[in-house]
């Protein structure tokens, strides 16, 4: 043991002399030469984009179309109005618990994801602006599958779960509260399980919303790398039915990943549930809704929920 | 003995790893401690790299403008227009902003920035500081290197959106009162898209420091 300890204590003498020879040797370059040792550069930076006005309403719907189905006429099984401020470089997240009673024009009380299969994009849009008062200027709707694909094209995204909870069908082993990383598959489980969490719909929907704040980290931690944006971009008009074009959906990524992350927040229309028609349904606090729709409209920002 | 000649050997061989490891750190050290590393990364999967020089009325130093990353597909001589196109847009603003005299002594902010969007405009005047030299005093500014690479997005063959990573260096010279000659950087990105007067600037990302 000695005879082979010996010659390790001194090679890593060695190795240790070097390390601190080759360190100093970095950091100190020849007085003779240089007068100056150390500098500290300071690097002043800033950004910006403008799209036209300065905050843009987009209506994210996630549909539960199964493949071969229309899923612009579907229903949509995730619904967040979002609001992005390029001047303030903030946005903001509005939930809607996709089972809120609501009036749709020509078909009485119904579910408000059911606006999407009565109407398309537009009755969708036109349920929204009936409940909160904010009327998008986007509409992207996208299907599960592909949404995990998108996830996965940026390289999964990292979330701060609340509480542990899993669902026998989507997540057997299910989710550890804390700070998880999501793959695609595991994005949509996390977005789309509601039956163990104790706020069922409310608390899925906040779940929703702690997916695209993990989104938009991905993007926003990438976006300086080249091609990043482009390619996302590409993947978006692939995955997503839109009718926006290509350079107009360039500037709102570019637009989204300007946002600062601690200019973001978010709200869940609350709501009160029970039963109708014989089907569960939340009757949604429109007083609420409206409070918080007048609270973004202008700046996409909310004081609390 | 002979069974310590394989421990001698063992010895000897993990010193000179040690010092061979040594070497190298000391190499490495060497080298990136040496002059400037450029950070610029093309040639991906889709990557050309060509230069085509613009009209720089400062010097005689040029704009070198490559193709960084294309999505998409794009005939060659799509590819040579959009260069030129851009690289005439960053060269105004360049001029105007950062290497016109006018400019440097804060004159006309308003117009440092020609072909920005109306609302990039806005943004870019609240960013003056950084977006221009308007509060720089300096006898003359003099530009080092002059480098951009494009990354585009092409659908159906034409190009959607520009985004442009550029590397300006500036040699400034001061005024009587602070005589020397310092070199100032700009680093960053401008996103693009085509309106009807052409390629317009809608939005940016740039640092400024000193070297």
């Amino acid at each position: 043991m000695v005879v082979r300890g010996f010659p390790l204590v001194r090679t890593l003498r060695t190795g240790v002399l070097c390390l601190v020879l080759a360190v100093v040797a970095f950091a100190v370059p020849p007085s003779s030469v240089q007068t100056t040792d150390v500098e500290l550069v300071r690097i002043k930076r800033a950004g910006g984009v403008s799209v036209g006005s300065d905050v843009i309403w987009i209506l994210a719907v996630g549909s539960d179309a199964r493949p071969g189905q229309d899923m612009l006429h579907s229903r949509g099984d995730a619904l967040q109005l979002v609001g992005v401020n390029t001047r303030t470089d903030s946005a903001t997240a509005i939930g809607v618990p996709r089972d809120s009673w609501v009036s749709l024009p020509g078909h009485g009380m119904q579910k408000i994801n059911s606006a999407l299969y009565f109407g398309g994009p537009e009755a969708m849009a036109a349920a929204m602006a009936d409940l909160i008062g904010i009327t998008p200027d986007y509409v992207l709707v996208t299907r599960f599958p592909f949404f995990e694909d998108m996830v996965d094209d940026i390289g999964g995204i990292e979330v701060s779960n609340p509480r542990a909870f899993k669902d026998p069908y989507l997540k057997k082993e299910g989710f550890r509260a804390g700070r998880i990383h999501l793959g695609g598959y595991d994005a949509m489980a996390f977005s789309r399980i509601r039956k163990e969490l104790p706020g069922g719909d409310f608390d899925r929907s906040a779940n929703q919303q702690r997916t695209l704040r993990g989104i938009h980290a991905r993007i926003r931690s990438q976006a300086d790398r080249p091609g990043f944006i482009e390619r996302g971009v590409m993947t978006v008009l692939k995955h997503m039915a839109t009718n926006v074009g290509p350079a107009e959906l360039y500037e709102l990524a570019q637009a989204v990943a300007q946002v600062e992350p601690r200019r973001i927040t978010t709200c869940v229309i609350r709501g009160r549930i029970g039963s109708t028609a014989g089907q569960s349904v939340v009757y949604p606090d429109v007083a609420q809704a409206r409070r918080l729709g007048n609270a973004a409209r202008s700046d996409a920002t909310l004081g609390g929920c | 003995m002979t069974t310590s000649l394989p421990g001698r050997t063992a010895q000897a061989r993990a010193r000179a790893s040690a010092l061979v490891l040594c070497l190298a750190l000391f190499a490495s050290c060497s080298l990136s401690g040496r002059g400037d590393t450029e950070s610029t990364t093309d040639g991906g999967p889709g990557a050309t790299a060509s230069h085509v020089g613009a009209t720089t009325p400062t010097a005689e130093l040029r704009t070198t403008t490559a193709l960084g990353r294309l999505v998409g597909r794009l005939p060659g001589p799509r590819r040579i227009a959009v260069r030129k196109q851009v690289t005439t847009v960053i060269d105004r603003w360049w001029e105007a902003a950062y290497l016109s005299t006018d400019s440097s002594a804060g004159a006309d902010v308003a117009a440092a920035f020609p072909g920005f969007t109306e609302g990039a405009r806005v943004r870019a005047k609240a960013d003056r500081e950084l977006m221009t030299n308007s509060r720089l005093e300096a006898a003359a500014i003099t530009p080092l290197m002059r480098k951009v690479h494009l990354d585009l997005l092409a659908v159906n063959k034409r190009v959607r959106s520009v985004t442009a990573r550029f590397d300006l260096r500036l040699r400034v010279t001061g005024t009587e009162a602070d005589a020397g000659a310092k070199r100032l950087q700009l680093r960053g990105r401008l996103f693009l898209t085509r309106g009807p007067g052409g390629w317009k600037v809608f939005g940016y990302d740039v640092s400024k420091g000193w070297l």
